[in-house]
């Protein structure tokens, strides 16, 4: 290990990347307790990002890839894993420092490591959302995803919000120096109090994997896809955008849940999308309005 | 005289838009101190991940007073005209002069500029062409309604050692730039340009991409030679990651052998697409287990190790994933069934067109319809050259389509000929890559085929800006292949052209819309008028024959045999040649441009071939003049000999040279007809044959060649 290198476990690494967002003054917010494929499809990202109202927080969010699934049998892919997710808007002039300091914190030094910004605009078409700005290398490997969101739901985003996405497990594999998910050590102990990630993770991980690959009924999660859409807009009608985002959120997961199982044709797909993207654009206009906020 | 700076210094710009702003902002530069009368020796442009730099020399200080005479309406032109001159250019009708102006009395103005500083000037001109120049993508960010690729940071500007304090967006410039971001993170206060390159090379940021390239190709040499390996050059790679540094430091790490057993390519698109490595190889060519890369900083011991060590864990991950995928691909063995593979089925070839597992069947049936000697080797290729598609390696590399399949075919008992067929039935990519051969050359062409026609009939263009589906490479590689060595004996026999190919290509594709005769007649039109152009270029910019000749000749309609009209061509040419030297009244052309002329301005030509044959009969013989009954007999005589030669009946080598040769009989006949013959006779029954006559002649050279174009 490096002189500059600090030995961190998997839950430090999480409590020192709070601290330091904390400190900066964003309010820690706790995960969301839906299914969703990423740190984005929190509402405090995909509603809070719009609008004008400022907005710093941060937060872990687990989240769920079923075409991901690996039986727990991949050294650094799989199904479930944890993203650490900040929030600035406006996204602050000097963000990239912030940045840059929140990895010093976690003792890589940007002085000593390669760091690199690397072109990577991102978009998710089942939110109607985009954004610019790079994948975060570190000595080759990226780290952490930088995005300047631009629009959500269709809707643009005046003031822009900045994205921060980090990679905790890749991460965590780099600073600890090891090369398997399941060896990382979770809570720093050691003897028998010391736990591994794949203690804590793996055997989920194993039931899940069948569960999204073999098992899901396909033929409840078609209709549950029907059901959950009719009752978002429901709830739209009702102007209860939050309740109707939950369910929006869970139609993005049941589209995830019956790819894995590989019943959506590549015609369909684009149609399954455009059809969690319309409820996207509804919840968020509702958001906004409900807000008192113009949509521009 | 001072020179400028001026720095647009941002957060990272992506990498391969850097060089088309720097030469979009050399134009837009010029061109604005240009249209303001600015004068200046040199205008250089720098770009970098994170700055764009203008350095301008020998600008005045100021511009001299002028005065432009502005020239107004006549003096007895309408008041409304010599008010709306007066409001136009804000002045009294007092401020006009008048003045004599090509013999008319006009009004003018004299508009007079005062002494202006450049320096005043260059604040409004800087920011508009800053902001003309529109990147491929931009943002927004923070509160600002500023847009630019990236978040805009800070603006330099100075003239001499002189801040000029334009505005962009939020910003207002100064004379501050900073170093390396890492390496050398400070502010510097900057006086001129040497002052400027001289602090930032201090602070490790070089400027000029050029220079930076040429650091990166440098380094490399040296680590080559010092490894004993050599590169596998990537133009395109390499301005990249010029574009990803401010400063170069190239670097070399290892691949663990286990790894070296994963062919090639997938090695080289691995390392490549996610990683920006360059391969290396050693002197036998094969793959070295060592690879290059260019970092962003300067680093030594310990430092450097940990950099190179977390470059090769991270490859180390990918190629992991790498020998997953190809294990997994051969433990299912997609080629060994000999058949297409089930999950082609899963794969859309387009929208309206079905699967890949349609596009194969499409593709099986047309090898045994066309004309091109199906063998069993052939139709095994054709069943499972696809059948990579649905494999783990080309899913994660989808630009590794057919080289997989190629292993994989190789792994599983195939032969080396089918291996090859898959490999090579995407050839040829481009205008330099290799041609496809043997049965590679037929299945290439047959799947050309059937995608051409395929996505002509599902309603896909080629328009002059796009093409998305690379419709014009697709006929031209098929025009390509027909000409290749190897097929062009059993391609260019006579039933193989290219309108039986491309009937066979739509009667192949299975549509609701086709099933209707007219439209099915017209999508092969479509069709070979398509080829028509891409056969146009292809004579004209690969084989170098003039336009006339081509028009001359090319017409897919009557003769779609690629081949025989690029020997028509030839023939043409030479006999164009040898034109030259002949003298004018036997002067093939001369005689074709006669016969031509006089019909050009007849509109209404009446045929009666029955009344045409009465008056050129025996029994009309003496009614006629010698001239006129010479030309009908050698009309008779040379339009047996072209139907004898089409037909083979006459058999020539050349049999369109021949039937030049045979129309070239007509010459001295029709000049001795045009010479003595009055076709314009008044005599109804004289005029109306000879001019039938004249006709027929005419049809006769169209036969051969549409000499129009000629």
């Amino acid at each position: 290990m490096h002189k500059s290198q600090k030995k961190l476990s998997f839950q430090q690494i999480i409590l020192e990347l709070q601290k330091y967002w904390a400190e900066y003054g964003c309010a820690i917010l706790q995960p969301y307790d839906v299914e969703m494929g990423a740190g984005t499809f929190h509402p405090a990202t995909v509603l809070r990002s719009l609008g004008s109202k400022p907005w710093n927080v941060a937060y872990v969010q687990p989240s769920r890839r079923p075409t991901d699934s690996r039986y727990a049998q991949h050294p650094n892919r799989m199904q479930h894993y944890y993203q650490f997710q900040v929030i600035l808007k406006p996204s602050p002039d000097n963000i990239q420092d912030l940045y840059l300091k929140s990895l010093e914190t976690l003792g890589i030094d940007p002085k000593i490591h390669d760091i690199r910004f690397v072109e990577d605009d991102w978009e998710s078409p089942s939110i109607g959302a985009s954004g610019l700005g790079w994948e975060v290398w570190c000595n080759g490997m990226e780290v952490s995803q930088f995005t300047y969101m631009q629009q959500i739901g269709g809707i643009a985003c005046r003031p822009v919000a900045g994205e921060l996405t980090y990679g905790l497990e890749r991460l965590a594999l780099y600073i600890q120096g090891i090369d398997q998910v399941a060896d990382l050590d979770w809570n720093g102990q050691t003897g028998e109090k010391a736990l591994k990630y794949g203690e804590i993770d793996f055997e989920a991980e194993k039931q899940f994997s069948k569960f999204n690959l073999e098992i899901a009924d396909t033929a409840t999660l078609l209709k549950h896809f029907s059901d959950y859409e009719a009752q978002c807009k429901e709830l739209i009608n009702h102007e209860l955008p939050l309740p109707a985002y939950d369910y929006c959120i869970k139609t993005s997961h049941l589209f995830n849940l019956l790819n894995a199982r590989g019943v959506i044709s590549v015609t369909e797909r684009a149609s399954y999308i455009a059809r969690i993207r319309d409820l996207a654009r509804m919840c968020c206009q509702s958001w906004l309005k409900s807000q008192g906020e113009e949509i521009n | 005289m001072s020179d400028l700076v001026l720095e647009l210094f941002s957060e990272e710009i992506p990498a391969l838009m850097q060089q088309k702003a720097e030469n979009a902002y050399r134009e837009i530069f010029t061109k604005h101190l240009t249209n303001a009368g600015i004068s200046f020796k040199t205008l250089e442009i720098f770009s970098g991940p994170r700055r764009i730099t203008v350095h301008i020399t020998d600008l005045p200080t100021t511009l001299p007073a002028k005065e432009v005479e502005i020239k107004g309406p006549k003096i007895d032109a309408q008041d409304k005209a010599i008010e709306g001159f007066c409001r136009s250019h804000n002045i009294n009708r007092a401020d006009l002069l008048e003045k004599n102006i090509s013999g008319q009395l006009c009004y003018v103005y004299l508009h007079k500029t005062p002494e202006t500083k450049v320096a005043n000037l260059l604040t409004e001109v800087l920011p508009v062409a800053i902001g003309e120049y529109v990147w491929p993508k931009s943002m927004y960010w923070n509160i600002h309604q500023t847009k630019w690729v990236r978040p805009l940071k800070n603006i330099l500007c100075i003239i001499g050692a002189t801040v000029l304090p334009i505005k962009f967006g939020h910003l207002t410039a100064n004379n501050v730039t900073f170093g390396h971001r890492f390496m050398a993170n400070k502010e510097l206060i900057i006086t001129s340009f040497d002052d400027y390159l001289t602090k930032l090379e201090s602070h490790y940021v070089i400027l000029s991409h050029h220079k930076r390239k040429e650091m990166i190709l440098d380094q490399t040499s040296k680590l080559l030679s010092s490894y004993n390996v050599n590169i596998k050059a990537d133009e395109k790679l390499l301005e990249e990651v010029t574009g990803l540094v401010e400063y170069p430091n190239v670097m070399i790490g290892k691949i663990p052998e286990k790894f070296l057993t994963l062919p090639s390519e997938v090695l080289t698109s691995s390392m490549r697409t996610h990683q920006k490595y360059f391969s290396l190889f050693d002197k036998f060519g094969k793959f070295a287990p060592y690879f290059l890369f260019v970092s962003n900083k300067l680093a030594s011991g310990e430092d450097e190790a940990l950099i190179t060590q977390g470059n090769e864990k991270v490859l180390s991950a990918r190629l992991s994933d790498a020998l997953y995928f190809y294990q997994q691909d051969l433990s299912k063995e997609f080629m060994k069934a000999q058949k297409p593979t089930e999950k082609l089925a899963d794969i859309i070839f387009h929208a309206k067109l079905g699967t890949m597992k349609d596009k194969i069947d499409r593709i099986e049936a047309l090898c045994q319809k066309l004309a091109i000697g199906c063998t069993d080797g052939l139709l095994t290729a054709a069943k499972i050259c696809k059948n990579d598609l649905v494999s783990e390696m080309v899913g994660e590399f989808p630009e590794l389509q057919g080289i997989m399949g190629y292993y994989y075919a190789l792994q599983e008992g195939l032969s080396e000929e089918i291996a090859t067929s898959i490999r090579d039935h995407y050839k040829p990519l481009g205008p330099t890559d290799t041609m496809p051969t043997g049965i590679a050359a037929k299945l290439a062409l047959v799947d050309k085929l059937d995608s051409l026609a395929s996505l002509m009939i599902a309603g896909e263009k080629a328009t002059g800006s796009t093409d998305p589906y690379a419709l014009r490479r697709l006929a031209l590689g098929i025009i390509r292949i027909i000409f290749s060595p190897d097929l062009a004996s059993d391609v260019a026999g006579s039933e193989c052209n290219l309108k039986q190919m491309i009937s066979a290509a739509v009667d192949a594709v299975k549509k609701p819309e086709i099933n209707d005769a007219t439209q099915t007649q017209n999508f092969k039109s479509q069709i070979l008028k398509f080829f028509e152009e891409r056969a146009r270029f292809y004579f004209k910019d690969q084989l170098g024959y003039v336009s006339n000749i081509i028009n001359a000749v090319l017409d897919l309609e009557k003769n779609s045999n690629l081949v025989e009209i690029e020997k028509n061509l030839r023939s043409l040419q030479e006999f164009m040649k040898n034109e030259d030297q002949v003298s004018t009244e036997h002067h093939l052309l001369n005689s074709y441009k006669r016969v031509a002329s006089i019909l050009q301005t007849k509109d209404d030509i009446r045929l009666n071939q029955e009344r045409f044959e009465n008056y050129f009969s025996d029994n009309n013989a003496t009614k006629l003049q010698p001239e006129e009954k010479e030309l009908y007999s050698s009309y008779i005589t040379v339009s047996l000999e072209l139907q004898d030669l089409t037909s083979g009946k006459i058999i020539s080598d050349d049999p369109f040279l021949s039937k030049l040769s045979s129309l070239a009989k007509l010459t001295p006949k029709i000049s001795d007809f045009f010479d003595n013959v009055m076709v314009n006779s008044k005599v109804h029954e004289q005029a109306e044959n000879r001019l039938c006559l004249i006709y027929n002649i005419r049809n006769l050279f169209l036969s051969v060649a549409n000499f129009d174009y000629l």
